[in-house]
């Protein structure tokens, strides 16, 4: 016997407590199992300075709700928590226990109707128990009398660890928090005119094994696999409805979000963040489209009224900007009936929109399953440049900043993303020989710093003729945190008989703009 | 009766007491076989290679407690090693030779501080634990009664888990004891004084570590780029993710960091570390079975070990030849165990480095120009001379990084107004060939000589040689240098 047990030596009188003890340590090395395996893996990212061992509280395999006539039902599955004592259901673990617990559910089992005459979300909550499944009489030894005999009253003789249900009231707009010591398993709405259930307003909510992704996530970090989202109306026009297929890990979770076959849905409708709906109202506001899982929780259908969506986690499009690692830059919170705040770090920016007004309306921003995005040609600064010298490459102008946040920022471009950019003429000079251009930028410190572009990076230079229109492509890399600042000098410098203003190219016959960018 | 491995009892049958004792192996065994499968490494190959991984933990992290000691979190140790009689038995015919170790509360190893100034580590292996003995009836066949056994029997094994101290020196960590896993270090000064957190080194691999499938040549895989050298304060901000090795290593910097520094840089080449403008390779690697984290200072999250080599990365972006950590930890990594993540070229004889930064998708800029290098044009498409860009080895020129592709810009450096054209075209040759290879030329057209132009090359250095060449040809009656040739981006 080379792991916990009770060894019998031959020929021994075995006592009942043999039997126990012996059922208890497997039970507990079962449990430990389960713990070490999924559970303990949200600590994985073994922090710089404070260690500490963490488990998931919750997490199902299976118990998905749905409904049955005029019933609901829960799934075949399991549940394990790790959660304090709960006598007597779940009683304190004994000293061969483990205090890590899980409960089996090996048929469906179904659920009333909670419908009380009121328009409301509710809750369905469960919780491991231990249940007494079957008692007996038994013959119980008389050490006076040597004999044995009837116990009377029936003994427990089967404990089996089950889950226990109960539904909470919400309101007509939230979906009531969890209680303690309970895991979510679904959500459901229920009108006050009652009626039929109706699958579209059942979320079912338990996180699941499968959901956590195996490495711990460090502190920040996230893995986007998939970013298409694309208007319907095609290429530069306005449009309410996109397509998407988003998928990302975030906080040691997979989650995704898709529209299905010939559906759409509105970023901008009933997935945008309350705090952000009055700023996105604005035209020309850049929003990000995040993903992320809940405390325990992670929804698994459309919980917002979108018919056309698919998703595992939460959908939120906000104003806050993603860090440099790619998530999110502080709390946001997800939109009614779950109205849950999503840490800092624990979204994953999947996507981008760019408000056209009102509403709904988003300018055009169609991003590849890739990563490769284009949006409608973004003009940043028109005629700004200054073309001073001739024969040599040099500008008096200063760095010119493409982005920032808050009242009263320019916000040409968006974060966490590296723009495709371009330089273009507007205008010909026919007077002068032949311009050349280089595109220069600085990166990782204020805007304006003369250090920003004392060593300049440099994208090739372009040959501009005089008498053609031309452009050029290049790329920027923003820092991607929130003081990221991108500032580039554009270089223009006149071949020949230039000495600056017209017949040199002049100051106003170039600009520049973003037309793609990067994830 | 269950599905499973069991032990059937028929009704009204007289249990026997082995019966009792092969039901609890027959069900640990499977439990522990069940836990297996997760610790269990396959390596892909002509001849396929199975192996467990030696030792591999869940939780298990260490503390410090109240600044006098230190506490190891509740957790399991798991172990493929050999029999250790008495404390780890041989297995039986219903074990697994497989095993784990439970810890279920805090334990407290103390405080090994002897007034020396050391390094200590703290290893643990999986036992069993006799935990209750009683005297029990034992029955006698001929005299038919039971009679009290006298001496007490063992009567409860638990597999927990057995720590120890063992002493390093003042710089080094120590290596193991055979049978024992490393689970944290603890740096302890000569006077004493209180433990911090910052003390400590978490050293066991975790069961989340772990990836799956790997190639017995240690394939990588590289998850996350972010590299980011300041221009302003020229220390790095990293994000860094891979898997190398069968396991999962990352590093995370919240604060710029200096990485050309002696606590990185592998001791093999200290001595290049205030030679100017030379590259340096950005590698993360497992510890030989452990995964160090807190080895560095509190504003690096990590799981593996960052070390900061010279040695270049192969095709596959592992090591191209082995590597080593520096103090406290020295490990030596063999060639293709540690993944490729980053670089950065030396900025000055400080410890400053080049500005660089690549997004997470591994596309890089390099906005400095210290890369640029002066060509020689020549009037004929022939007998251009190429260009070596890097060749390592003292002397050598090295003005590019390998490991990466290279996006380069060529352009005019002024201008030559009594010529009429230029044509240009780059060809790319491998290691030490002068002769350009046709199939690798690239056509860069018709450059008036009043104009300032440029234009942006791939170039994708040579894996086996780990080093490039280019060529260009002018034609027409230009004077020599007037092309300047420069790094300006990178691809992972």
């Amino acid at each position: 016997m080379i792991h916990d047990g009770i060894p019998i030596t031959t020929l021994e009188r075995t006592v009942s407590t043999d039997v126990v003890n012996a059922q208890e340590l497997a039970a507990r090395t079962a449990a430990e199992m389960l713990s070490a395996l999924r559970a303990r893996s949200a600590q994985g990212s073994v922090p710089a300075s404070t260690p500490t061992v963490g488990l998931r509280t919750s997490i199902a395999s299976g118990l998905m709700a749905r409904v049955s006539g005029v019933d609901l039902v829960v799934s075949v599955g399991l549940l394990a928590q790790w959660v304090p004592a709960n006598p007597p259901d779940v009683p304190a673990p004994g000293a061969l226990d483990s205090d890590y617990r899980f409960g089996l559910q090996m048929v469906e089992e179904t659920l009333a109707d909670p419908w009380d005459g009121t328009n409301r979300w509710w809750l369905l909550e469960a919780r491991v128990v231990r249940e007494t499944t079957l008692e007996e009489n038994r013959d119980i030894y008389n050490p006076a009398t040597l004999a044995y005999s009837l116990s009377g009253t029936t003994l427990p003789k089967r404990y089996e660890s089950r889950i226990e249900y109960q539904w909470t009231a919400g309101t007509s707009g939230l979906v009531p928090a969890t209680s303690a010591n309970w895991a979510p398993i679904a959500a459901l709405f229920r009108p006050a005119g009652g009626g039929a259930l109706d699958e579209s307003f059942l979320i079912p909510l338990a996180l699941q094994l499968e959901d956590i992704v195996a490495p711990g996530t460090a502190a920040g970090r996230c893995r986007r696999s998939r970013y298409f989202m694309r208007p319907i109306n095609g290429l530069g026009r306005d449009s309410s409805d996109f397509e998407i297929d988003l998928e990302a890990e975030i906080a040691g979770v997979r989650c995704h979000a898709r529209t299905l076959t010939g559906q759409t849905f509105q970023p901008r409708g009933l997935v945008v963040e309350a705090a952000s709906i009055a700023a996105l109202n604005v035209a020309d506001t850049w929003g990000y489209v995040y993903l992320a899982s809940g405390p325990d929780m992670m929804p698994r259908k459309n919980h917002y009224g979108e018919t056309g969506l698919e998703v595992q986690g939460f959908l939120v499009v906000s104003r806050t900007p993603p860090d440099e690692h790619g998530a999110n830059s502080l709390a946001v919170t997800t939109p009614a009936p779950l109205q849950y705040v999503i840490g800092a770090g624990e979204a994953a920016c999947v996507g981008l929109v760019r408000s056209a007004g009102g509403a709904t309306a988003c300018r055009f921003v169609a991003c590849s399953s890739e990563g490769e995005g284009r949006i409608t040609a973004r003009e940043f600064v028109n005629g700004g440049f200054s073309m001073l010298a001739a024969n040599t490459f040099g500008s008096a102008a200063s760095p010119y900043n493409l982005a920032a946040v808050g009242p009263g920022g320019t916000e040409d471009v968006p974060y966490g993303v590296i723009l495709r950019c371009f330089v273009e003429h507007t205008t010909l000079d026919a007077t002068a020989i032949a311009a050349a251009l280089e595109t220069t930028f600085g990166m990782g410190s204020a805007l304006g710093l003369a250090d920003d572009v004392a060593t300049p990076g440099s994208w090739p230079r372009i040959m501009l003729s005089t008498d053609v229109l031309q452009s050029k492509e290049f790329e920027l890399h923003p820092n991607g945190n929130l003081s990221m600042l991108v500032s580039y000098v554009p270089r223009t410098s006149a071949m020949a008989n230039s000495g600056g203003g017209a017949g040199d190219g002049g100051a106003t016959v170039l600009r520049a703009g973003m037309h793609g960018f990067r994830f | 009766m269950a599905i499973q491995g069991t032990v059937p009892v028929t009704t009204l049958e007289r249990v026997v007491s082995q019966d009792f004792n092969r039901a609890q192996d027959i069900i640990n065994r499977s439990i522990v076989e069940a836990f297996r499968v997760w610790a269990r490494e396959i390596r892909s190959g002509l001849t396929p290679v199975q192996a467990d991984v030696t030792h591999v933990a869940s939780g298990l992290t260490v503390v410090q407690s109240a600044g006098t000691n230190v506490i190891v979190n509740p957790g399991l140790l798991a172990q493929d090693v050999a029999a250790n009689p008495p404390a780890v038995p041989t297995p039986g015919a219903l074990d697994s030779d497989y095993r784990f170790g439970l810890q279920l509360s805090t334990h407290d190893p103390g405080d090994p501080w002897d007034a020396t100034a050391a390094w200590w580590l703290l290893e643990a292996r999986v036992v069993r634990t006799t935990t209750l003995s009683e005297a029990r009836d034992i029955f006698n066949p001929a005299t038919e009664t039971f009679a009290p056994s006298g001496a007490p029997l063992d009567k409860q094994y638990e597999s927990q888990i057995e720590f120890a101290w063992k002493k390093g020196t003042a710089s080094q960590i120590p290596s193991p004891t055979a049978g024992f896993a490393r689970i944290a270090a603890l740096y302890r000064p000569a006077p004493g004084g209180a433990i911090t957190d910052a003390d400590i080194v978490q050293l066991v691999a975790q069961v989340d570590d772990l990836s799956s499938h790997v190639g017995i040549n240690g394939t990588a895989k590289r998850d996350n780029f972010r590299f980011r050298v300041d221009p302003a304060t020229l220390d790095a901000t990293f994000s860094l993710a891979g898997q190398s090795d069968g396991v999962r290593v990352w590093a995370h910097g919240h604060t710029a960091q200096t990485l050309r520094s002696v606590a990185f840089i592998d001791p093999g080449d200290v001595g290049d570390i205030a030679v100017a403008d030379l590259w340096w390779y950005v590698y993360l690697a497992a510890g030989n079975g452990c995964l160090p984290s807190n080895l560095y200072n509190a504003n690096i999250d990590h799981r593996g070990l960052i070390i900061v080599s010279r040695t270049p990365p192969n095709e596959s972006g592992t090591n191209s030849g082995a590597i080593q950590s520096p103090d406290p930890f020295p490990a030596t990594i063999g060639t293709g165990k540690a993944v490729h993540l980053g670089c950065f070229a030396a900025s000055g004889a400080g410890a400053n480095m080049a500005p660089i930064d690549v997004a997470d998708n591994g596309e890089g800029v390099i906005p400095d120009d210290y890369a640029v290098i002066g060509l020689t044009a020549a009037n004929s498409y022939l007998n251009g001379t190429p260009t070596d860009f890097g060749v390592l080895g003292p002397g050598a020129t090295e003005a590019v990084p390998y490991g990466v592709d290279l996006e380069l810009e060529i352009r005019t450096n002024f201008l030559d107004p009594t010529s009429v054209a230029l044509g240009m075209f780059w060809v790319q040759t491998a290691v030490g060939e002068m002769t350009p290879i046709v199939a690798s030329c690239r056509d860069l057209g018709l450059w008036k000589s009043w104009w300032h132009k440029g234009a942006s090359l791939i170039i994708t250095p040579t894996a086996t040689g780990l080093s490039v060449a280019m060529a260009t040809i002018a034609v027409a009656n230009v004077a020599n240098n007037v092309y300047e040739l420069r790094v300006c981006g990178i691809r992972f």
